[in-house]
């Protein structure tokens, strides 16, 4: 949980919070942030109601006694809070708890601070469980989706119902981009695999944006290219590779893209992920926890050897790492 | 349906710890022959030992062994791990 002030326009026009939504332009830099005093415990016991029903289902709300000059001193020393007037404010306004903002994302923090700031007025950030479903094959692509700390899997899905990832989008990446250029179907499903926060902004606006905007349009192509070269390594990997060295290499890739090392990720969903039947990821999962790789129990997954995980996987891993791939394409955001 | 499981036997063993429900022994065996070649596909072996060493030796509910196959004979002789 971090503190940050409120805003004086914002208490005046304050835009009613949905469950699971926080509005997208709490700044947690701002020239407004005037008002003296300090967030201490009592000032978050009596935060407005609207705050706490603006938290994830995710990331449940911090106790209330949990000391202010503890977050203060969290946020002066990790985001180096270029207010002056920050040890003076009076009425902190909570935030969902890592919502440093849309930066987080790869792609929008590599966009210029002036076309961030066009975006920012329409990105929302959200919260959605694990399994949703965001687009269906033939979907008019209405939202864009730039997973902050939740992933995203793109599935292909057969005549019988089946389906089988074709990639993972997790923090380098977005969903719906190529909407900006014009309005677009969606070729895959598309589900939270990982529950999450994610930035989102309405199709229809992003795409009045990339319209004026050269560089919104380049990161568009410049993704394009990088998504279509993982998905052909992806293509590749499912015919060549044995089963447990794809699996290596999915859970290594969900760790990279989600920052963390334990996934909430069940033997059904695995082996659906990767086209295999569960007993077969069940038999898999096992050997690697007799080689103390993961810890395996129902519904999680903890990675425990990195090292023995990488030695494990297949070659695709390392190259469509996203700090590889688009460098080895030539294309730099 | 009575629920299978579809453990793995070299010089250790390989426990599958959930089963799977299916409704007849030849239900099993299709089952069994697909986990096999799953596993065997572009693979040389499994935990360092050649696929030639393992068993996988199929229970019921009770703990009895329904079956057992070699994994060899479902390798499709294509050994690209991906290395």
């Amino acid at each position: 949980m971090i503190v940050v002030p409120a805003l004086a326009h914002r208490e005046k026009c304050q835009e009613p919070v949905v469950a699971g939504i926080i509005s997208g332009d709490i700044p947690l830099a701002s020239a407004n942030m005037r008002s003296p005093g300090v967030g201490t415990s009592s000032h978050v016991a009596s935060l407005p109601r609207r705050r706490w029903l603006a938290r994830t289902p995710l990331e449940p709300p911090s106790p209330t006694s949990t000391g202010g000059r503890k977050i203060c001193r969290h946020i002066s020393k990790t985001h180096r809070h270029p207010c002056p007037a920050w040890g003076q404010l009076r009425r902190p306004i909570l935030v969902d708890t890592a919502a440093k903002g849309h930066r987080d994302n790869r792609l929008l923090a590599a966009l210029p601070a002036d076309t961030l700031a066009l975006l920012d007025r329409d990105l929302k950030q959200v919260s959605l469980q694990q399994g949703a479903t965001l687009l269906e094959p033939g979907d008019q692509v209405e939202d864009v989706y730039f997973p902050l700390t939740g992933l995203i899997s793109l599935l292909v899905v057969g005549r019988n119902g089946s389906a089988l990832e074709t990639a993972t989008v997790g923090r380098e990446g977005a969903v719906g981009l190529h909407r900006g250029l014009g309005e677009r179907r969606s070729f895959t499903r598309a589900i939270t695999q990982i529950g999450g926060r994610f930035s989102t902004i309405r199709a229809g606006r992003f795409e009045q944006i990339a319209n004026g905007s050269a560089p919104v349009c380049d990161l568009i192509l410049r993704y394009t290219e990088v998504l279509l070269a993982e998905a052909q390594q992806m293509a590749a990997c499912n015919a060549m590779h044995e089963a447990k060295a794809r699996l290596c290499r999915w859970l290594l890739q969900c760790a990279d893209r989600t920052s963390r090392a334990d996934l909430p990720l069940t033997q059904e969903y695995l082996a659906q992920m990767l086209g295999i039947r569960r007993t077969t990821v069940t038999l898999i999962a096992q050997s690697m926890q007799a080689r103390g790789l993961i810890k395996y129990r129902r519904g999680h997954i903890v990675l425990l050897d990195r090292k023995g995980l990488e030695d494990c996987a297949c070659e695709c891993y390392e190259i469509v790492r996203h700090e590889k791939l688009a460098p080895a394409l030539g294309v730099h955001f | 349906m009575p629920m299978y499981y579809f453990h793995l036997y070299d010089d250790e063993k390989i426990v599958d710890s959930d089963g799977t429900d299916l409704v007849d022994v030849g239900a099993a065996r299709e089952h069994a022959a697909g986990v096999a070649r799953e596993l065997t596909a572009n693979s040389f072996g499994f935990l360092d030992q050649s696929w030639s060493g393992w068993t996988m030796r199929v229970h019921d509910d009770g703990g009895l062994e329904v079956f057992s196959l070699a994994m060899a004979d479902f390798r499709d002789g294509n050994g690209n791990s991906g290395k």
